[in-house]
């Protein structure tokens, strides 16, 4: 049995299937901006001293953590219109839970990265005159970010690939988008090889760049020179 | 001078430091040695006000760090102005080159442009032989190149005070030799050198005033000469056994 292999189909729906790797890329996009910010303001909690605002913090992060992403689109796109009246737009419904998401793992990767900051770094700035801001710039913020990295990059790529789940809600990125091209043209095997192709295409070149600028002077915490 | 009196600091329940009176004088070599736990480290970050303390005053270019100060504080600030702390190799974060790491106090404290900096470190870089190192990652240069770039960080900003804690333990002998001349060099300069150690005869040959401390207080004090030879305390007299045999 030979199978008749059409791929004019994925040209003829070129537009709708690049669309939906548009789709994908916002989608990324917007939510790991989101859940950065998020992620940022959760770290301060996460490491602050006093247990009113670490406790909150600490249940809130844990929750956003044990929650499935599948659950949690679900709930907010199908539930939370009947019990909260709260009407949101699939795509919105998927950037709000994939960035709380990010956010929460995040946060937990910008406390670790707070908490090792050795000391001695920040006196070694202090000792040398340095006022509380440029600390923070030259030294905290530094710090964590270059501590923080190699572990966001995971974690960004991986995002990438989780934006998929957003089919289950309808927002049209790429899985979607796919799937509707099959309901137009039942071309399964072609369109969704193109789907794949899709995807590496984009998380291939993405991972290496991420990896090279995680080896980078300006990237790493322990440069080794050019 | 920099005045140390009647420091006192605790950590829970847990008194570590116990009054402790200490002054440093400009063109003198002063050690402090005592066993580890006795609180060596911990007083010098005092001194420098990058540690609190509960009772005491520093006083230093005629401003005073008083008791429950930050680090931040502007009193902490004035009393560091004139004192550069030597820190040790391991403690160097690894993403700055040394020659971030020279000039981080002039262009990032006194504002100068890259090239002034440059030219206002430049006789601590020769004089300490590491100008070829500059470009160079912690990582890429060995613990004596190190403690050589710490050092040269430490004088960037022209200091009349030098604390250097532990700072030639990691070298090997020819290294730490070195090093301790040209912390010699510095005091016939006229920098008062507070250095914190186990060598035990370094302090002996070097230093002009010896402070030991034992538990967070000064159990005895005076020149080299007559307190390493003749320990009028059971507890400097242990220590001085303990660290001939090599402990």
């Amino acid at each position: 049995m030979t199978y008749d292999w059409d791929f004019s189909v994925v040209w003829q729906y070129r537009g709708a299937l690049l669309d939906g790797l548009l789709t994908t890329l916002r989608l990324t996009l917007y939510s790991a901006v989101f859940g950065l910010i998020f992620g940022i303001l959760a770290s301060v909690l996460l490491t602050a001293r006093a247990g009113v605002a670490r406790w909150p913090a600490v249940v809130v992060v844990e929750l956003l953590r044990a929650i499935p992403l599948p659950v949690a689109l679900i709930y907010l796109y199908y539930v939370a219109p009947v019990a909260l009246g709260l009407n949101l737009p699939s795509f919105t419904t998927s950037v709000i839970v994939f960035g709380l998401s990010f956010g929460a793992f995040a946060g937990d990767v910008f406390r670790g990265s707070i908490q090792a900051i050795p000391r001695a770094h920040v006196d070694m700035a202090a000792a040398i005159g340095m006022s509380r801001i440029s600390v923070f710039r030259r030294v905290i913020f530094t710090e964590v970010f270059r501590r923080s990295f190699p572990a966001l990059n995971g974690m960004l790529v991986t995002l990438l690939k989780l934006t998929s789940l957003a089919a289950m809600i309808n927002t049209p990125e790429l899985v979607q988008s796919a799937g509707l091209v099959v309901s137009q043209r039942p071309r399964v095997f072609e369109v969704y090889t193109a789907m794949m192709v899709l995807y590496l295409a984009v998380v291939i070149p993405v991972v290496y760049l991420l990896r090279t600028l995680e080896r980078s002077r300006a990237f790493a915490l322990e440069p080794r020179g050019t | 001078m920099i005045e140390v009196r009647g420091i006192s600091k605790r950590f829970g329940a847990a008194e570590v430091l116990r009054g402790v009176n200490m002054s440093l004088a400009n063109g003198k070599l002063t050690g402090l040695i005592g066993p580890s736990g006795s609180g060596k480290s911990l007083l010098t970050r005092c001194v420098v006000g990058l540690e609190g303390f509960d009772q005491g005053t520093v006083a230093a270019n005629g401003h005073t760090i008083g008791p429950g100060a930050d680090k931040f504080s502007v009193e902490a600030f004035e009393v560091r102005k004139r004192v550069g702390i030597v820190f040790p190799p391991g403690l160097i974060p690894p993403y700055r080159t040394a020659e971030e790491l020279i000039l981080e106090g002039p262009i990032y404290v006194r504002g100068m442009r890259h090239d002034k900096a440059l030219a206002f470190c430049s006789q601590w870089i020769d004089r300490l032989g590491i100008r070829e190192h500059l470009g160079k990652f912690p990582r890429q240069l060995s613990t004596g190149q190190l403690a050589r770039v710490s050092l040269a960080r430490a004088l960037a900003l022209n200091p009349k005070y030098l604390i250097a804690d532990e700072v030639a333990a990691s070298l090997d002998p020819v290294l730490a030799g070195e090093v301790i001349e040209i912390i010699g060099e510095l005091v016939s300069d006229g920098i008062g050198v507070l250095v914190v150690t186990h060598q035990i005869e370094f302090i002996r040959q070097h230093a002009d005033f010896v402070y030991f401390l034992m538990r967070g207080t000064i159990v005895e004090k005076g020149a080299p000469a007559e307190i390493l030879a003749h320990p009028a305390t059971p507890e400097l007299a242990d220590f001085l056994q303990g660290v001939r045999r090599g402990r």
